[in-house]
């Protein structure tokens, strides 16, 4: 589904961030990225929402090779894509509901169903208070939602979360983790990346982890490692 | 009261802060951003110099088909009211000569109508060189004869006149083509500079355009960027632009537009009166009016495939 082969990545004239990222990920598949600050997780993950093209190495997204990938067809495997990136990028001329519901209205989604989906969405969130408030007058974690809601609207093929539960409290983290396992559930592929061993343990998905350049993808999350230590 | 209603509109702004109007037209902050009032007026005076420029050019071709209009067939001949030699003719010897000249073209099937001047049409047309006051009746005039052909070209002009010399060497046959070449050929220079005005005000409006869309594109490039991320197609958001772009350059220019009629209008009055004499009336005809509305829509659309190559040539950047 997702296939990543001898990827190398740098910034300009800068040295390699990422240096031979060999990877599949399975369809269905939940993960956590971890790595120190700096490691490389926000490219990688741009590298995924094909924000940015690699330096060298082959990319392969939904079966389409996207080296070969005429520009045009790149849109529509972008919209099955769904992005909370680390820095929210809301538009903050326009409000929270229209955030969460421009990537249905690109895809032109009748606005009928737009306006139920968005509404129900923003109110699982906790923010059915504030669909026609601005972006830059809520708070972080209130921003962080509508970032998350515009990320999953659509219902993705893949999720990439980028720190998604840096600005919230331990209690709504968890239940937006929740939205994202419920996602999985019905088919989205996740990719979270985050510092939050609390949170890595508590859920114990497989962590795919970040070091110098390459990455390494465990087998199994925690729970099943801690049992299979168990076991043997 | 005043107290309690000044209340009620500090609670409502109060609630308004930091909410977004329910009216949402583009996904880019493109209305927030600076400038739109100026490429509003800048493609308004456009407009206003084009329509200026068009409506000219339909005037200058008023006015030379006013004059080329039936002049093309027409034919003056003139017997001079003296022989070759300068021996003077008198009054029956004209006659005579006008009358067999006028035999002569009777035959011919070429001649549609045929019609002798009076003495009095005549001394009406040379009245404005020699004065009113001369007395007309002391001055030998031509005979001149008025007709009409069916076919004007070179063959047939060149017997006409074989067989006016046969008659008498010194009638003259004037067919007004040189100086209404020469009117012609300077109204067409006119309309051809009107043309390039148009021209070189028309690329004028684009290259700002181009720019200010440029401008637009540096400016928004984050929210561009992210549209783009979340799998807006180039085509999604040149529309936002171009649908911008048509509706500031459409406001501008129907302004531009109202003022130019306007403008017209004031010239009309100033002029009207003036022109009338020496020139064809004014007044458009519906065809050159509804044409010079279009102008605004024509601008409006340059204005918008502007924007959309603009943007599209820019988007073509992004991985
Ligand atoms: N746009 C860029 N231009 C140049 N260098 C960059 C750019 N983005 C990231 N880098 C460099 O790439 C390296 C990896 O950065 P990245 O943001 O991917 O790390 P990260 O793992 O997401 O860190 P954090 O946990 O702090 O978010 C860093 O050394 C950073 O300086
Ligand atoms: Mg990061």
């Amino acid at each position: 589904m997702i296939k990543f082969e001898h990827i190398g990545l740098r910034y300009g004239i800068g040295p390699e961030v990422l240096t031979d990222i060999n990877f599949t990920l399975e369809p269905g598949s939940f993960h956590f990225l971890t790595g120190q600050s700096g490691a490389g997780k926000t490219s990688l993950m741009r590298l995924m929402y094909l924000g940015q093209r690699p330096t060298r190495g082959a990319i392969n997204m939904f079966g389409h090779a996207i080296n070969t990938t005429p520009r045009a067809a790149l849109s529509e495997i972008r919209q099955k894509i769904g992005v909370v990136f680390q820095d929210f990028r809301l538009l903050n001329h326009m409000s929270s509901f229209d955030n969460v519901a421009l990537p249905l209205r690109i895809k032109g989604t009748p606005e009928k169903q737009i306006k139920k989906d968005v509404t129900e969405l923003l109110e699982w969130v906790g923010l059915g208070d504030h669909m026609d408030t601005l972006p830059n007058t809520m708070s972080g974690g209130q921003q962080q939602r509508v970032a998350i809601a515009r990320a999953v609207i659509t219902r993705p093929r893949l999720l990439l979360a980028d720190e998604p539960t840096g600005n919230l409290d331990d209690e709504i983290g968890i239940r937006l983790l929740n939205l994202f396992e419920q996602l999985n559930k019905m088919g989205t592929t996740t990719v979270i990346a985050t510092h939050d061993h609390h949170l890595i343990e508590r859920f114990g998905y497989p962590r795919m982890v970040l070091d110098d350049g390459s990455l390494h993808i465990e087998k199994h999350g925690s729970w099943i490692r801690k049992k299979l230590e168990g076991v043997f | 009261m005043a107290g309690f209603g000044k209340l009620i509109f500090w609670r409502r702004r109060e609630r308004m802060i930091g909410k977004a109007s329910r009216s949402r037209r583009f996904d880019i902050a493109l209305e927030n951003a600076q400038g739109t009032g100026f490429l509003a007026l800048l493609v308004g005076l456009m407009c206003f110099l084009v329509m200026i420029a068009v409506a000219a050019s339909f005037a200058l071709s008023a006015m030379s088909e006013r004059w080329s209009s039936g002049l093309e067939n027409k034919i003056t001949i003139e017997i001079p009211a003296e022989t070759a030699n300068g021996d003077p003719r008198d009054k029956k010897t004209l006659t005579a000569l006008s009358e067999q000249v006028q035999a002569m073209l009777a035959e011919i099937p070429n001649i549609k109508s045929i019609e002798p001047l009076s003495d009095a049409d005549v001394s009406e047309l040379v009245k404005p060189w020699l004065g009113e006051d001369l007395p007309l009746s002391d001055i030998p005039l031509p005979a001149l004869i008025s007709i009409e052909t069916h076919n004007s070209d070179d063959a047939n002009l060149d017997s006409l006149s074989v067989k006016l010399k046969n008659i008498s060497g010194n009638i003259r046959l004037d067919t007004h083509e040189d100086w209404l070449l020469h009117l012609l050929r300077f109204t067409k220079t006119l309309q051809l500079t009107t043309f390039l005005i148009s021209l070189i005000v028309g690329i004028t409006t684009i290259i700002a355009i181009a720019g200010a869309v440029k401008a637009r594109l540096a400016v928004l490039g984050e929210q561009i960027e992210l549209l783009h991320l979340i799998g807006a197609t180039d085509r999604y958001i040149a529309k936002q632009f171009q649908t911008y772009s048509f509706f500031v350059s459409l406001k501008g220019s129907i302004i531009g537009a109202l003022v130019c009629g306007v403008f017209l209008l004031f010239i009309g009055m100033l002029f009207g009166d003036m022109a009338a004499n020496l020139l064809p009336d004014f007044h458009l005809s519906f065809r050159q009016v509804m044409l010079l509305c279009c102008v605004p829509i024509i601008i409006s659309f340059f204005a918008m495939m502007t924007a959309r190559h603009t943007v599209m040539s820019a988007l073509g950047k992004l991985p």
